[in-house]
């Protein structure tokens, strides 16, 4: 009888909740951060913090109401993330800068060698520029949408931890009664 | 309600550690016989219960039924608790596993003092038992939470009237749920309340 009430709590209103996910993306110079709740609800005007590859804190702000926060980004190899949300809530997240940077400097040296060579090719580097960063805002959904999938609950996880608990007070039934 | 690691103090985790182990032996000793399968299937259904979120309210919150463990286990509500906890910890990162502790109790003890008060009310109505078991587990879960959380934030009249706000609807509905959950066993399988 009570795994009817389970079935019927699971297609109805289940969804699932309680646990702070953290999505981060680039755009152009500044790293966008986006907290929200397992089951897609924005984690609003919570502390957002950001340590350098030291531990030292270099940036402190606030979500906006959509779960929203943006920096620039900083002079240091890799970042970490922190999001403290209401009521014991809390997510870390690393983050790599170094690749953009490295990124940068071959193409202002392949530019230098070659611009007397080929006027256009400034444009070239622009478009790719360019090109770069709309597949990156175009994607940026895509990447959002994994994420979120990853991270919920999958029912086959329920149903294998109801048997878990079953287990459990079985070993220790079985145990206890010698 | 699942406090996430890196968050309390280590006092705080050993506190809510050894209240839990202790909690739990007295819990375990309670159990005999075939009370077995009445503390597996609830603690199964607590396990389900935090799974579902609920829709009202501003932030996001989900059921706990820790009311409806309180009323039907009393002190069994502690193994209980602490096997679903630890399977929502490492199947899907609720809480954690160095809070497991901590949060064992902040839903455990509403659980068992919740026995205390309505039990007896059990024979009288058994609706109004239901609703009001699971009505103040939630409430005195908020304020344990809050309490836990003391020692990082000092606002915590703040943090109470946050969580409790953010409860209060959920409150109302695990209350109408245990409710009906209490009246739907009482005739189907009626020697579920006893013991």
């Amino acid at each position: 009888m009570k795994k009817i009430i389970f079935l019927f709590f699971l297609f109805t209103i289940l969804s699932f909740a309680h646990k702070i996910n953290l999505f981060t993306y680039k755009e152009g110079n500044k790293i966008f951060v986006e907290g929200y709740f397992s089951d897609g609800v924005p984690v609003k005007n919570s502390l957002i913090e950001i340590y350098n590859e030291k531990g030292e804190k270099i940036i402190e702000g606030k979500t906006n109401e959509e779960g929203l926060y943006s920096f620039e980004i900083p002079e240091c190899k890799k970042i970490k993330i922190v999001l403290t949300g209401d009521m014991g809530h809390k997510v870390e997240k690393e983050m790599e800068i170094e690749e953009k940077k490295t990124l940068r400097k071959e193409e202002t040296k392949t530019t230098k060698k070659e611009v007397e060579k080929k006027m256009d090719l400034i444009d070239k580097e622009e478009i790719k520029k360019i090109v770069e960063a709309s597949i990156e805002k175009a994607i940026a959904p895509l990447i959002k949408e994994i994420q979120k999938e990853k991270e919920k609950a999958r029912i086959l996880d329920i149903i294998g931890g109801i048997g878990y608990i079953f287990g459990i007070f079985g070993i220790y039934l079985y145990f206890s009664k010698k | 309600m699942h406090i996430s690691e890196g968050i309390l103090s280590g006092s705080v985790l050993a506190t809510g550690g050894v209240l839990a182990a202790s909690g739990t032996i007295i819990g375990l000793r309670d159990i005999k016989g075939e009370d077995f399968v009445k503390v597996s299937l609830l603690s199964s259904s607590f396990f389900v219960a935090s799974l579902i979120h609920v829709p009202v309210g501003p932030s996001s919150a989900h059921l706990v039924l820790n009311g409806l463990c309180g009323i039907i286990l009393g002190w069994k509500s502690f193994p209980a608790i602490l096997v679903s906890l630890f399977l929502q910890a490492i199947l899907f990162q609720f809480g954690g596993l160095t809070t497991l502790g901590v949060n064992t109790c902040n839903m455990s003890i509403p659980a068992v003092i919740s026995y205390y008060l309505f039990r007896p009310l059990i024979k009288k109505n058994l609706f109004l038992t239901g609703f009001l078991s699971g009505f103040f587990s939630i409430l005195l879960a908020c304020l344990f939470v809050s309490l836990s959380l003391i020692s990082t934030n000092k606002y915590f009249l703040n943090i109470a009237k946050t969580i409790t706000l953010v409860h209060l609807p959920i409150a109302f509905i695990e209350g109408i749920i245990t409710g009906f959950i209490l009246t739907f066993l009482k005739k189907t399988k009626s020697e579920i309340m006893g013991g």
